[in-house]
């Protein structure tokens, strides 16, 4: 809830009746109203002349963007073009340019800062139960027992949900949580049980896990028969195996051989697997798990454990990935803002997904090419090479957030000759914006109207509450304005956005319609309801539905009830996973793979990134508030006590990192939260001598793209 | 050689201090509670005002600018001495160093030597539940974060609110220069338990 005064944003408090945060908000929502008024906002569209930034005009700046990208269009092919959006923007505003580049332009070159956090997870239920998206809700904390936080700071990370865990535990004596991280983060001092693995080596106590709940014969045979496959890859290829031969393959992981691998205790692996097996049992994960290289497999295990129990689809029972970002789920997984995705479950692999698109759209049939575009990592890598020759960054700051960053900014800024032009919408100048040819101001949040989606499946919107600064416009509208000139440069077909929408009212009806008949119908969450309601949650196929709280559940899950996934076989609270092959999930035999680099002699630390509790991701936003800046005025690395004696390194000095790639220097934090032989390091700072992802790897997932942010080799020295 | 601010307060500190110090020292049996938070290894308050020649070497030999003067006569018996003010600029206990800067170049002793960084007396840090964010709807632990004793001095209550453990604490000030609010919901206040010369 906002209060303005005289147009002015002047405080926040939570909504206590919100379903989701009950009126609690974390510290850096509070001093949003400070953020929103910095005296470092952009008011006005800059071109890089010489070197220098100079204002221009809107018409100008648009002129010179559309030119540059029709340019590169006419003279490189549609690929030499591409977008790089970001879950932070409004859910219409990515659907928008994806619209655009896909449907219009004809690239698949569309990505989004999700693929660094989120694409592991999407990776993990599409392979396990055929769709993208959890199926449990935030009400499954009210029901839960166990609570296995995996890779994860909640506490820090997502502050609102976690009170809403430790209350449930403070009510219920009976609630247990178990953590499963190398660091010792804020959430393991609830924990009824933390297992802490050598950093990469997680997968082995899932699977002996696994192995424990079958051995013990706390496993759901019944369950598992229904609704479960068992799949492996051989030679490249997926192929089905037995109950039995998963059992065979999960001898390799008794808990004592696991705790020969990662270094737990084989005790503390059967204790947790007990408790998970009793339940009802919450798994909750985050970028401990997705930021590998081994992401997806990571995620298909923690779906294995909940369905050999049976503990999914009942209250309290459910494997839920937490997104990072506010509008990860909404804005990018859902709308298909991503290289090798469409809207709404669809692929752009997939022949009758694109043409349904393009009708849809009023595309050419053809125009979406059937392969997918750059991920992240290759787009900004082509970059680098020249081959993309334009290209547009929207509300996120790649030149801060990407790994090994050395590279990816040499890719946006270094002066050569047929650099490609790269156009940055932002709010406030970034690490990325300095790295710019254009820059574009953008209107923020409370300044412009849109729809937000959260992990649960809940669509809420965002009404503007005030006027954005200066020239500040907001994303929507430039991409818009940018589809229009497009069309007028001939690049982009006459009358394919350009006259079709005004504001993002005016898209969302389209949106809903692209979703009418998928398994994310949301055809019932009009503009009209969602002003009405504190958000509703998809599938909601029509206006009278309430929202679904879990998916795959006859009763509850509407698409059980008709269109192509309708059973009316089915009693209500049976399961169905009707995206999945044969409608059975499918529970995956993954190998347990070293990280892309381990620790070694010449470089003997783990080094992983992350986040504190009053810093937003790069810092943007919430270092323009003096009093969450002055919580963590500078960058800090972590260290082990008995690594730091070692070391001879003390609290507080400053020290070197430094990785096959590059270096930062930092002050240390003596303390005993990361494991012995790991460190770890926020990444909120944009200070250059403490830029930790000039150290961290670009190594990334086979499967999901998304880069192994949580894992690499360094060595320390006091500096 | 110009005198710079610092300087002139030096030796203006040292000119009204000194008497009024051993004049403080004269009155028997009154325990004097400390209005100030000292730097660390100060003596008891009555102690440390007799001994202290406000010579402002602590000041000067203070790599982090933690401890001023405290100049003026609202400062009373104080006046001349040093003092930290933790909501501005708290003591960093010389991280990075291997001594107290402080202690080592005091010529009287006001301020002793400690055995190690946690057996500092300071002051206490207390938190203001009517003012801290955690305590009013607002997920906030920039306290504990800031903690050189984290978990131990600050640690957690059951719903993760900082809470400030009286006999670990060391009164550095690190948490309520942290602390967003304004004012500050984690004060520190001067250590009364020096007054009786105890270090508990």
């Amino acid at each position: 809830m906002l209060g303005v005064r005289d147009g002015q944003l002047v405080s926040l408090r939570g909504d206590p009746e919100h379903p989701t945060t009950k009126g609690l908000v974390c510290a850096k929502a509070l001093f949003l109203p400070k953020i929103v008024y910095s005296e470092d906002r952009l008011n006005y569209p800059m071109v890089r002349r010489n070197g220098e930034f100079v204002r221009i005009g809107w018409d100008e700046a648009m002129n010179l963007l559309a030119e540059k990208f029709a340019g590169a269009i006419k003279k490189h092919g549609t690929d030499s073009v591409a977008f790089y959006g970001s879950g932070q923007a409004m859910s219409e505003e990515s659907y928008l340019a994806n619209r655009l580049f896909k449907g219009g332009i004809g690239t698949n070159n569309v990505e989004g800062n999700p693929r660094l956090c989120m694409a592991s997870a999407v990776g993990g239920y599409v392979t396990t139960f055929g769709k993208d998206e959890p199926m449990g809700c935030y009400d499954d904390i009210e029901h839960a027992k166990v609570f296995f936080l995996v890779g994860s700071n909640t506490a820090e990370c997502h502050p609102v949900i976690f009170d809403q865990i430790l209350a449930r535990k403070q009510a219920g004596r009976d609630v247990l949580i178990v953590v499963l991280d190398p660091r010792k983060s804020p959430v393991k001092h609830v924990a009824d049980i933390h297992l802490d693995p050598v950093p990469g080596f997680d997968l082995a106590v899932l699977h002996a896990m696994a192995q424990t709940i079958i051995a013990e014969n706390r496993h759901d045979r019944d369950f598992i028969d229904k609704h479960a496959q068992f799949k492996i890859v051989r030679d490249g290829k997926p192929t089905n195996v037995s109950f039995d031969d998963y059992v065979k393959f999960l001898d390799d992981f008794t808990p004592e051989k696991a705790e020969r691998i990662c270094g737990v205790s084989a005790n503390r692996i059967r204790e947790a697997a007990r408790l998970f097996a009793v339940g009802p049992t919450m798994s909750l994960w985050t970028m401990g798990l997705n930021q590998r290289t081994t992401g997806v497999w990571a995620n298909n295990l923690m779906h294995n454990l909940h369905l050999i129990t049976g503990q999914i689809n009942k209250p309290g029972a459910t494997s839920f990935s937490l997104t990072g970002q506010p509008n990860a789920c909404g804005g990018v997984r859902d709308t298909g803002s991503l290289c090798h995705i469409l809207p709404y479950g669809r692929s752009v692999s997939k022949a009758d997904h694109r043409a349904e698109m393009e009708t849809l759209w009023g595309s050419k049939p053809g125009t979406i090419p059937d392969e997918p575009g750059l991920h992240t990592i290759a787009m900004f890598e082509a970059l680098g090479e020249d081959k993309i020759q334009a290209m547009l960054i929207c509300t996120t700051n790649p030149g801060h957030s990407l790994p090994n960053c050395h590279r990816h900014r040499d890719a946006m800024g270094k002066p050569r000759p047929n650099k490609p032009f790269v156009c940055v919408i932002d709010a406030y100048p970034t690490r990325t914006t300095e790295l710019a040819d254009l820059v574009l101001p953008a209107a923020m949040w409370a300044e412009k109207t849109g729809v937000f989606g959260m992990s649960e499946r809940r669509y809420q919107l965002h009404p503007q509450i005030i006027s954005p600064p200066g020239e500040a416009r907001s994303d929507f509208d430039v991409i818009l304005d940018l589809a229009g000139r497009l069309e007028d440069l001939g690049v982009v077909q006459r009358g394919y956005i350009k006259g079709k929408f005004k504001t993002t009212d005016d898209i969302w009806d389209e949106m809903r319609q692209a979703s009418k008949g998928t398994a994310y119908d949301f055809m019932g969450i009009t503009r009209k309801r969602l002003h009405a309601e504190r958000g509703v949650r998809w599938p909601a196929p029509t206006e009278d539905h309430p929202g679904t709280a879990r998916r795959y559940v006859k009763g509850e899950d509407p698409i059980l009830d008709r269109g192509p996934y309708a059973d009316n076989s089915l009693s209500p609270g049976d399961t169905k996973f009707y995206a999945a092959p044969d409608h059975r999930a499918i529970v995956w035999l993954r190998p347990v793979k070293p990280p892309a680099e381990p620790a070694d002699n010449e470089y003997p630390f783990i080094l992983s990134t992350g986040r504190v509790l009053e810093h937003w991701h790069t810092g943007t936003m919430t270092m323009k508030a003096d009093e969450l800046r002055r919580a963590y005025p500078e960058a800090f690395v972590e260290i082990n006590p008995e690594d730091a004696r070692e070391l001879g390194i003390r609290n507080g000095d400053q020290v070197r990192i430094t990785s096959r790639r590059g270096e930062a220097v930092m002050k240390s934090r003596v303390v005993d939260m990361p494991r012995k032989g790991m460190v770890f390091a926020p990444f909120h700072w944009e200070d250059d001598r403490a830029f930790i992802n000039y150290v961290t790897i670009d190594a990334f997932d086979p499967g999901s793209k998304q880069p192994e942010f949580k894992i690499c080799a360094v060595k320390l020295a006091k500096a | 050689m110009s005198w710079n601010r610092r300087q002139f307060m030096l030796v203006a500190g040292i000119a009204t201090g000194t008497g009024i110090g051993a004049w403080v020292q004269r009155r028997p049996g009154r325990a004097l509670e400390p209005a100030l938070v000292r730097p660390p290894g100060a003596r008891s308050e009555a102690e440390f005002l007799a001994t202290c020649i406000r010579c402002g070497q602590c000041v000067t030999a203070c790599p982090f600018d933690s401890i001023k003067l405290a100049v003026g006569v609202q400062f009373g018996v104080s006046n001349g001495s040093p003092y930290v003010d933790t909501r501005e600029t708290p003591c960093y206990l010389c991280q990075g160093r291997d001594r107290l800067e402080c202690i080592a170049v005091c010529p009287t002793s006001a301020l002793q030597p400690v055995a190690d960084d946690r057996s500092i007396r300071m002051g206490l840090a207390a938190i203001d539940e009517s003012k801290c964010l955690a305590y009013n709807g607002t997920v906030c632990r920039s306290c504990w974060h800031a903690c050189p004793f984290p978990n131990e001095a600050i640690r957690f209550d059951n719903r993760l609110r900082p809470v400030v453990d009286m006999s670990t604490c060391i009164g550095c000030g690190l948490c309520d220069h942290a602390c967003p609010t304004d004012p500050t919901s984690i004060p520190v206040r001067p250590n009364v338990a020096l007054s009786t010369g105890s270090r508990t």
